[in-house]
C-alpha cells in the first residue's frame, strides 16, 4: 500500500462539508435536491477517467436506497480532496458502490458530526484506494480501522448476541435435564 | 427372578426412591475399556510441567468454550491462565458447554458443598461411568477388582442423610454386575437390623461412604475394602474402621465437580488418574515449591461438559518433593485465637484431634473469643474438651454431641472475626 494524505487533512475535509453534500438525493421521481448520478460523474470526468458503463449501471442501482445514495454523495465529497486525485481514479466508483453495510448502521451526517466516524469514514476512503495515512505502517491503519468499524462492531455484537441467545438456550436445557436425571451416577452423594 | 428384582425385593431392601440404568451405549463401553487402559500409563505428579494433552486442552477450551473465549483464549501460558472459581461455575454452567458439542444424553448432578447455593455438574453417561474405571484403578492398589457379571453387587454406596437418592441398578461396563446406593437412615429400612442382614447378604466387597455413613455401617462379612470420601476422614476414625472390618480403608479426596482427585497413602496423598492436573499454587495463583503450602487446583478435560482449568479446590496443602502432597487440609485455613491473644491454626485443632474417633466436627469461634464445637460420633466428650482446653489456654467453650444427621458437608472451621 502506498503512503496517502495526513488523516487529519481528510478529517478536516470532512468536517467542512458543505451541507448541499447531506442534501437529500433526487429520486427517479423527481423529488429530491442533487443529483448524486451526475456529481458522481462530474468528479470522475474531471479527472479525466468518465464513469464506464458498468460502473454507471451499479451505482444506479445503489442510488435507488436513499441511505445508500446520500453516502454515494459524501463518499463523493471526499473524493473530491486534492490529495486524493492520483489514486481515486480507478478505485472510486467501486468504494462509492460498496456502502449496503455501512448505511444500514451510520448516518451520514453522524460521519461529519462525530469525530471517531469521521476517521472512520476517512480510512475506509483510503483503504478501498490502496493507501495508508502518512505516518502509518500498514498493520497500523489496518488495526486503527478494524477497532473504528461500525461494520465490524455490529459483527461482533451479533455474535455475541448469537452466543448469548445460544447460552440462554443450554441454560434452559440444563434446568430441564436436572428435573429429568436419570443414569446411574455411580459416585454421587446426592 | 431377575438379579435386579432379587436386589429390590429382598424382604430386608430399603424403600429405594429411585431407578435408572447406566444409558450406555457400546461404543461408550469401548471408550471406557480404552479409559481403563490409559489410566495405567504414568504416574501423575503436582506441579510438574504441563503435560501435552494439558496445553491441547486449553487450547481447544481457548476456541470453543464460551468462558474460556472470553478471557482471550489460550495463548500457551498455563501457569498464567486465571484461577477458576466455583462461583464461575455456579453462575453460569452454560458458559463452560462447548456449544457444539451434542447434548442429547446430557444429565445434571447437583452439588450444593459447602454453602446452601447448588452448583450444576453437566455430564453425559459415559463421564458418569468414567467412575468404574477409575475406582478400579484405586483399589488395584490394594489387590481388589470388581466382581464381573451378574448375580453379585460389585459395590455398596452408603449414606447417612436425612434425604439421598437410593437406587439398585446393574453396571453394562461389568457385565451386569450391580451397585447398590443405600440410606443407612433407619427410617428407609424395614427392621433396624435390615441394613446389616440385607448388606451381608449380597456382600458388596466394596463399601463406600463418609466417615459417619461409614460409622454407622454394620456388617456380617469381611469387605475387601471401604472408600471414605466427601469428607476428612480422621486418623483415629481410619484405624477403628480397619480393625472393626479388617480390610483397607481407603481415604479418597474427591468433589462432585472434579471426582477422584487423589488417594492418601500414609501421611501422603497421591495424584490419582493421568487425567487430572493437579497444582498448588499461592494466593496470586503461581505454582508454590516443594515444602510450601498452596490450594489444590485442578485442571481436566474429563468431562467434557464442564472441562476445569486452573479450577480452586478451596482445599489446602503442603507440596513435596516427589509431586505428593502432605497436610492436607479442606477448605481455606482458618486462625483461631487463644484467651491470650495466641493465634493457632485450624491444622493445629485437626491434629490436636486427630486420633480420635470422629465423624465430623465443626469448630466456630464467636465475636468474644468463645468457642462453640458440635462433634458427631461415638467420641468422648470430656476427652474433646480437654485436648480443646490444652490448646486455647481459657477461652470459654462448649461441646456439643449431636445425634442429628450432620448436614452435608460441613465447613469444620469458621470464624465471625
Amino acid at each position: 500500500m502506498k503512503q496517502g494524505p495526513p488523516l487529519d487533512t481528510l478529517t478536516r475535509h470532512l468536517a467542512d462539508c458543505p451541507t448541499v453534500f447531506l442534501s437529500e438525493p433526487r429520486t427517479s421521481k423527481g423529488k429530491g435536491r442533487v443529483d448524486v448520478l451526475a456529481v458522481v460523474s462530474d468528479l470522475m470526468e474531471g479527472w479525466g477517467r468518465p464513469l464506464q458503463s458498468n460502473e454507471r449501471k451499479r451505482l444506479k442501482l445503489e442510488l435507488r436506497n436513499r441511505p445508500r445514495a446520500r453516502m454515494i454523495l459524501l463518499g463523493s465529497y471526499l473524493l473530491s480532496h486534492p490529495d486524493l486525485t492520483s489514486s481515486a481514479r480507478d478505485q472510486a466508483a467501486e468504494w462509492l458502490s460498496g456502502f449496503q453495510e455501512l448505511s444500514a448502521l451510520v448516518q451520514v451526517e453522524n460521519l461529519v458530526q462525530e469525530p471517531d466516524r469521521r476517521e472512520e469514514f476517512a480510512r475506509l476512503c483510503l483503504d478501498a484506494l490502496g493507501l495508508v495515512p502518512e505516518g502509518e505502517t500498514q498493520s497500523q491503519a489496518a488495526d486503527r480501522l478494524l477497532t473504528l468499524s461500525s461494520v465490524e462492531r455490529e459483527k461482533l455484537l451479533e455474535e455475541s448476541r448469537k452466543a448469548q441467545a445460544e447460552a440462554r438456550r443450554i441454560r434452559e436445557e440444563l434446568a430441564k435435564k436436572k428435573r429429568e436425571q436419570e443414569a446411574a451416577p455411580y459416585w454421587s452423594r446426592e | 427372578m431377575s438379579f435386579l428384582s432379587q436386589l429390590l425385593e429382598h424382604e430386608d431392601a430399603p424403600s429405594f426412591n429411585y431407578s435408572c440404568g447406566d444409558h450406555l451405549a457400546s461404543t461408550d463401553l469401548a471408550e471406557l475399556h480404552r479409559y481403563a487402559a490409559q489410566l495405567e500409563v504414568g504416574r501423575p505428579r503436582l506441579n510438574e510441567v504441563p503435560p501435552p494433552w494439558l496445553e491441547g486442552l486449553a487450547a481447544s477450551c481457548g476456541r470453543r468454550i464460551p468462558h474460556y473465549r472470553r478471557l482471550g483464549g489460550y495463548a500457551g501460558d498455563f501457569t498464567g491462565l486465571p484461577l477458576l472459581n466455583r462461583a464461575d461455575l455456579r453462575a453460569a454452567p452454560e458458559d463452560f458447554i462447548d456449544p457444539g458439542l451434542d447434548r442429547s444424553r446430557l444429565m445434571v448432578y447437583t452439588t450444593s458443598g459447602t454453602t446452601a447455593s447448588e452448583l450444576w455438574v453437566p455430564a453425559d453417561p459415559l463421564t458418569a461411568a468414567k467412575a468404574l474405571p477409575l475406582l478400579e484403578h484405586l483399589l488395584a492398589r490394594f489387590g481388589v477388582r470388581f466382581r464381573r457379571g451378574p448375580g453379585q453387587v460389585f459395590m455398596a454406596s452408603v449414606g447417612f442423610q436425612k434425604e439421598t437418592l437410593t437406587y439398585a441398578t446393574q453396571a453394562a461396563y461389568l457385565r451386569g454386575s450391580g451397585f447398590l446406593k443405600l440410606n443407612l437412615d433407619p427410617a428407609d429400612w424395614p427392621d433396624p437390623g435390615s441394613p446389616r442382614r440385607y448388606l451381608s447378604h449380597f456382600k458388596p466387597p466394596v463399601v463406600n461412604g463418609d466417615p459417619l455413613s461409614l460409622q454407622k455401617l454394620e456388617l456380617d462379612y469381611r469387605p475387601e475394602a471401604l472408600i471414605s470420601t466427601a469428607m476428612h476422614l480422621q486418623e483415629g476414625l481410619k484405624s477403628q474402621l480397619e480393625a472393626k472390618f479388617e480390610c483397607p480403608v481407603i481415604d479418597l479426596y474427591s468433589m462432585t465437580e472434579a471426582r477422584m482427585l487423589a488417594v492418601r497413602s500414609g501421611a501422603f496423598w497421591e495424584p490419582l488418574a493421568p487425567d487430572m492436573y493437579l497444582e498448588l499454587v499461592d494466593s496470586t495463583g503461581t505454582p508454590v515449591v516443594p515444602g510450601e503450602r498452596g490450594e489444590l487446583v485442578v485442571s481436566s478435560g474429563r468431562n467434557p461438559f464442564q472441562p476445569l482449568l486452573r479450577y480452586r479446590t478451596g482445599d489446602y496443602a503442603v507440596l513435596e518433593k516427589d509431586g505428593t502432597f502432605s497436610h492436607f487440609e479442606g477448605r481455606s485455613p482458618v486462625v483461631f485465637q487463644d484467651s491470650e491473644g495466641g493465634l493457632i491454626n485450624n491444622i493445629d485443632v485437626t491434629r490436636a484431634l486427630r486420633d480420635l474417633p470422629l465423624a465430623q466436627f465443626s469448630l466456630h469461634q464467636n465475636q468474644d473469643l468463645s468457642l462453640t464445637m458440635t462433634i458427631w460420633g461415638q467420641v468422648d466428650k470430656e476427652e474433646v474438651a480437654s485436648r480443646l482446653e490444652r490448646l486455647f489456654k481459657e477461652t470459654e467453650f462448649r461441646v456439643t454431641v449431636s445425634g442429628e444427621v450432620p448436614p452435608g458437608k460441613a465447613i469444620r472451621y469458621s470464624r465471625d472475626l
